[in-house]
């Protein structure tokens, strides 16, 4: 089994949207998928016309000291995804402490995911370092868009080396092009060697409650997405 | 499932199709000139022309990063 | 009922056949009935067949002649293997028919088979031994080496000397010729470059020994007129051996040279100064190559780009000012192309120089992989790289051979090149070259005297001391002559200019020259003397069946004893060597072609050097229609016409001449036929097809993808391309109004740039976009990203087929008639008139060639 994150580097860059696609290529692709919310927001469901926030999740089980994996939802087969479920404020920060507490808790129950699922993707939330930092993940990615705002947000963790994804790139744009170019100079060994490209297809999927694959499955978002599961194949297989 | 072959088979096209995007790469395989170092000079303008532009990104560049030489430049592994 | 045993009413009234005919046919059938129990299961069978197995007959009209159809065809179809016949009993016959004939076979198959394998593994089996040996060898002192040496080289010059010198009776020379030949096909099949060297040598014994045999037996004192045509067939018989020995020297050891590595450090790089030397050809050719000049990976502080226009044109000083570059243009134009470079030499003052013709688009990394040899070898002058062409010659259009047969081009930069390269003897052929500068000075400019400035100047660069270098990668495409004329006429330039070179500066004689250069000189040179040889070859049998002139005085069994071992072992060891570049029997069109056209004036070139125009090659025009180039074909019209009146005196002579003659006619009549053909294929090749665009589409097969003002995107596939659009492949259908604005989305490495342009036509999966109104920052990103690609031209060669000596004269011969059934098209309506009644004539003696029987369909082969 292979767990991987994408995290945004800051809000609005479309992580659940590239997570939920993400997983559904894979799928694709003939993997076993696990798609995990780990987002208070708990909306990672809508992208395949689930509920809006489901009462049930793993956050909520832990809370209350239920069995957490009991409240997956089976897409397909072989296509899962686990709800954060709802959660109030005040809990999710004391949810986030507990994590910080027990920082091998994902990581047990990682591997006793490992015989049902080939891929586990933990779709990670900005803020809440307990929520980010628990699950351990082979393949942990940044996503970001070619602005400027990513530019600065991107200097100060750069020393980790983390991997980043660009999203949403318009190669029509001077300016994406120009960040783009240096990225690839600069963090060659940090940057995913794809770029997902800015397609009206991505948010239409969003609105009908859609993977991007299945919604519009040739588009060039789809293809692109492709392209990472591939690459995501090809990364998890070697040694990290 | 029947769609798996084809999935894969998309899969390998499209690993294909970024291959032959890399016209040096192409080069370098097809006419065995496995050990020669290109230098993708108009990129290295480019990237010059982009700290130019934008006066943010230089400023950034010069704060977080020494200068790297522009002559090297490693294609990234896939 | 009668009308099934005696059909005659049928026959007349359904098939309109008249009386006799009608009588006849009913009659027939009315026997058969009778005789031959036509209502019999097997007959049924076979009658329900018929659409089958008599194909050409099941539909037809009935005619007197179709008994005699019947029994051609039926004869035929005893005799061939039937696609999949299933009628048991035949099948059973061709079994044990087929089992008699591969046990026959097997006896002298199975030896043959473990021999030639054997061969095959012979490299691998000895190379442990080859080795010790060669260790053994080198250890030996020099004076013992030496004196082995010079042992061994006698003994195989005397050997050889004995094979080609000792004359032979009927048997021994069949004997003779068999195991040379039997021992070429063993080391045939044997991989590596050192059997390639044993081939040659045992074509140069064959071709020596005929030679030799035509020299000192086959010419007839005795008569004048047999002596002339003898010794004009004689000399030019030699200089087919001459260049077949020289063209062996030049091409034994190509020698594949590597890109070598430049400096890490850029500033370590030496400044280029890239000239495009232009006269008369339009802006729209000259852009491309000046945006793809821009576009290459080069640091931009060390080129410069100058535009030297000899036509002085506003409209050229405008553009290089709009995309900034330098402009020289002069006050004459003195000296054509390199009289434009040398006062282009005046102004600039670069290391190095590189030499586009305004129609070259240079890929992007031309000079990086070029450059390298410059600084590792100080005595370097020159490197060349091959001209490419993206667009089909007028062989490659009228023949519809476009990338799928290696061009007229090939030969000479895929393997000649390469195989002077060897001996430090690279010439430099005008464009997609780059030369030292202080050499170029040190020979006072580029050389002026003869219209092939090039090569004159590659000459005299050797002649310094200079080194040349060839680099066979292709780095720059463009665009190949439109028409047969203009290539016509820029072929006599070459011819020309070479001759003028071996008259005035002959590489054999002169000072600096090794050996192997003067020799690849020679040959390159030589080369376009051609004319007159082959003009020989196509009028030679006529000598015999014309004028009763025994060219060679042999009985005709010893002339097939000689001669063709000599051109089974030439094209033998041709089609080893330059197979990948130039197919067997394909250079003997290319030459008869040129023949008539380059004879005059090569001839005049070598007695009057100084004669002799400039001419430029007139390129990017247009094919309107399809049309027939009645004054180029004129000459070869005139020789099939001379060929056919010997076919008619060769009848004329099987059925008047002495009954001893009859052999010698009979393979007059082949030479006959075969010149006719070659004639043929080369009249094909004057029947124009029409060209449908202005500009050439490159094919390719490139990832892209499109973007809609609705910010929808899709990939797609680029699968052509050309300056001012493109036609892209989808992989599903977009419904979008033609004028639509889409954007391309192309990949070049990592890096991707957008190209707006405006949908011209979309077919299903299939799309075009036109980039008329593209700023010139982006014309040039454009070109980077298809033109100028490192990789645009390196898999041109992917569609070729392997070359096969049978397969390619079947098909030379296929295009001989061809050719003059194109001339019959494009004939005027009057001669065609006059030809019908031969064509008519001609078509019914081939109505009774029997046909291939037509494959079963599921239904009738069911039962």
């Amino acid at each position: 089994m292979i767990a991987m994150s994408l995290r945004g580097v800051r809000g609005g860059v479309g992580t659940s949207s590239t997570l939920a696609a993400l997983g559904y290529a894979l799928h694709e692709l003939g993997q076993k998928v696990l798609l995990v919310d780990m987002c208070p927001e708990n909306s990672l469901g809508l992208h395949f016309n689930l509920n809006l926030a489901p009462r049930e999740g793993w956050a909520r089980a832990t809370l209350d000291q239920q069995p957490w994996h009991e409240h997956a939802w089976s897409v397909e087969p072989g296509l899962c995804v686990l709800p954060y479920g709802q959660v109030q404020p005040a809990e999710y920060t004391r949810l986030d402490a507990l994590l910080l507490e027990q920082p091998q808790l994902w990581s047990q129950r990682q591997a006793a995911l490992a015989d049902a699922f080939d891929w586990v993707l933990f779709d990670l939330p900005q803020r809440l370092p307990g929520h980010a930092a628990n699950p351990h993940c082979d393949i942990a990615v940044m996503v970001l868009n070619a602005d400027a705002a990513c530019h600065v947000l991107l200097q100060p963790l750069l020393a980790k080396k983390p991997l980043f994804l660009v999203n949403r790139f318009d190669a029509a744009s001077q300016l994406q092009r120009d960040l783009v170019l240096i990225w690839q100079h600069r963090y060659t060994q940090s940057l995913v060697p794809l770029s997902l490209h800015a397609d009206e297809a991505m948010g239409e999927a969003l609105a009908r409650s859609e993977p991007a694959g299945r919604y519009a499955p040739g588009s060039l978002i789809a293809h692109d997405i492709i392209s990472l599961a591939s690459w995501c194949l090809l990364r998890g297989r070697r040694p990290a | 499932m029947a769609a798996l072959p084809t999935a894969v088979q998309i899969s390998a096209d499209i690993l294909s199709r970024r291959q032959r995007a890399d016209d040096i790469a192409r080069l370098k395989s097809m006419m065995e000139l496995h050990a020669l170092e290109y230098v993708d000079v108009s990129a290295h303008m480019e990237l010059l022309q982009a700290f130019e532009r934008w006066p943010l990104l230089a400023y950034l560049e010069a704060q977080y990063q020494l200068p790297v030489d522009l002559q090297k430049h490693k294609e990234p592994s896939p | 009922m009668i009308s099934r045993w005696f059909p005659y009413t049928r026959l007349r009234r359904e098939q309109n056949c008249t009386r006799f005919t009608a009588f006849t046919m009913a009659l027939i059938q009315a026997l058969g009935w009778v005789f031959l129990r036509l209502e019999s299961p097997n007959w049924k069978a076979l009658r329900a067949q018929q659409w089958r197995l008599y194909p050409h007959l099941a539909n037809k009209r009935s005619t007197i002649g179709d008994p005699l159809r019947y029994i051609v065809q039926t004869l035929w179809l005893l005799v061939v293997r039937t696609p999949n016949l299933d009628q048991i009993g035949r099948k059973r016959t061709r079994r044990r028919v087929g089992a008699y004939v591969s046990a026959v076979l097997n006896i002298v198959q199975r030896p043959w088979n473990l021999l030639s394998n054997s061969f095959e593994h012979l490299p691998a089996a000895l190379s442990p031994q080859v080795s010790k040996g060669s260790h053994w060898w080198s250890t030996m002192r020099w004076p013992t080496r030496k004196v082995l040496y010079i042992a061994l080289g006698t003994l195989a010059v005397a050997l050889i000397v004995l094979c080609i010198t000792e004359p032979f009776g009927y048997l021994a020379q069949l004997v003779f010729v068999i195991l040379l030949w039997v021992l070429a096909m063993l080391v045939r099949r044997m991989p590596g470059r050192f059997p390639t060297l044993l081939l040659i040598v045992l074509s140069i014994i064959v071709s020596c020994r005929y030679l030799w045999w035509r020299y000192t037996s086959t010419l007839n004192w005795n008569d004048n007129l047999d002596l002339v045509c003898g010794l004009i067939l004689l000399i030019a018989e030699t200089y087919s051996w001459l260049i077949l020995l020289l063209g062996y020297v030049q091409t034994s050891w190509p020698l594949n040279r590597q890109p070598a590595q430049l400096p890490p450090d850029t500033d370590e790089w030496p400044v280029v100064d890239l000239l495009i030397p232009t006269y008369n050809e339009e802006l729209s050719v000259t852009r491309g190559t000046v945006y793809a000049a821009l576009g290459l990976d080069w640091p931009k502080d060390k080129l410069r780009i100058h535009l030297l226009d000899d036509g002085n044109r506003p409209s050229f000083k405008t553009f290089a000012e709009e995309v900034g570059i330098n402009y020289i243009a002069r006050t004459d134009n003195r000296h054509a192309k390199a009289g434009n470079l040398n006062h282009a030499l005046t102004l600039i003052d670069g290391d190095l120089v590189a030499i586009f013709d305004c129609d070259h688009m240079p890929a992007r990394s031309f000079l990086q992989l070029t450059v390298g040899w410059f600084l590792r070898d100080p005595s370097l002058a020159l490197v060349q790289t091959p001209h490419h062409f993206l667009s089909p010659d007028p062989f490659e259009r009228n023949l519809g051979t476009f990338r799928n047969r290696p061009n007229e081009g090939e030969l000479f930069y895929g393997l000649i090149q390469d195989g002077n390269d060897m001996w430090n003897a690279a010439f430099f052929c005008g464009s997609c070259a780059i030369v030292r500068r202080t050499a170029i000075d040190s020979i006072g400019g580029f050389a002026v005297e003869t219209v092939t400035e090039d090569a004159h100047t590659a000459l005299r660069l050797h002649r310094n001391g200079w080194t040349s270098a060839y680099l066979r990668i292709p780095q720059a495409a463009g665009l190949a002559t439109e028409s047969l004329s203009a290539h016509i006429g820029q072929r006599i330039r070459w011819a020309r200019g070479m001759v003028q070179i071996f008259r005035t500066d002959n590489p054999l004689l002169g000072k600096g020259l090794t050996i192997f250069q003067r020799i690849c000189y020679t040959n390159a040179m030589m080369h376009f003397l051609v004319g007159l040889p082959r003009l020989v070859f196509l009028t030679a049998p006529l000598a015999f069946l014309l004028l009763h002139a025994y060219i060679i005085y042999a009985p005709a069994v010893m002339i097939l004893l000689y001669v063709l071992p000599h051109m089974i072992h030439a094209s033998l060891t041709n089609s080893r060597m330059q197979g990948a570049y130039r197919q067997t029997f394909w250079g003997e069109v290319y030459e008869t072609v040129l023949a008539w056209y380059i004879a005059r004036p090569t001839t005049v070139a070598l007695f009057s050097p100084s004669r002799g125009k400039f001419n430029v090659t007139a390129k990017g025009g247009m094919m309107e229609e399809n049309q027939f180039d009645w004054q180029t074909a004129k000459p070869y019209l005139v020789l099939s016409l001379l060929n056919v009146l010997g076919l008619g005196f060769a009848v004329w002579r099987l059925f008047t001449g002495p009954k001893d003659e009859i052999f010698t006619v009979l393979v007059s009549v082949l030479w006959v036929v075969y010149n006719l053909l070659i004639i043929g294929a080369a009249v094909a090749v004057a029947a124009e097809v029409r060209q449908v665009r202005h500009t050439h589409r490159v094919l390719t097969r490139l990832p892209g993808a499109i973007r809609l003002a609705d910010g929808h995107s899709y990939p797609c596939e680029l699968v052509d391309y050309s300056d001012g659009g493109v036609g892209l492949q989808l992989s599903q259908p977009q419904q979008l109004p033609v004028g639509t604005p889409v954007s391309l989305i192309l990949q070049r490495g990592n890096r991707e740039f957008v190209f707006t342009g405006m949908l011209t036509r979309s077919h299903d999966l299939f799309m075009g976009l036109s980039f008329a109104q593209l700023p010139p920052e982006q014309k040039i990103a454009f070109v980077q990203c298809t033109f100028g690609r490192a990789d645009a031209w390196l898999d041109h060669n992917s569609g070729f087929e392997a070359d096969k000596p049978i397969q390619s004269l079947k098909e030379i011969l296929a295009l001989g008639v061809k050719g003059y059934y194109r001339l019959y098209e494009y004939m005027p309506a009057w001669l065609r008139l006059m030809a019908r009644p031969f064509l008519r004539v001609f078509q019914w003696l081939g109505s009774f060639l029997p046909r291939m029987p037509k494959a079963p369909t599921p239904l009738s082969s069911g039962q």
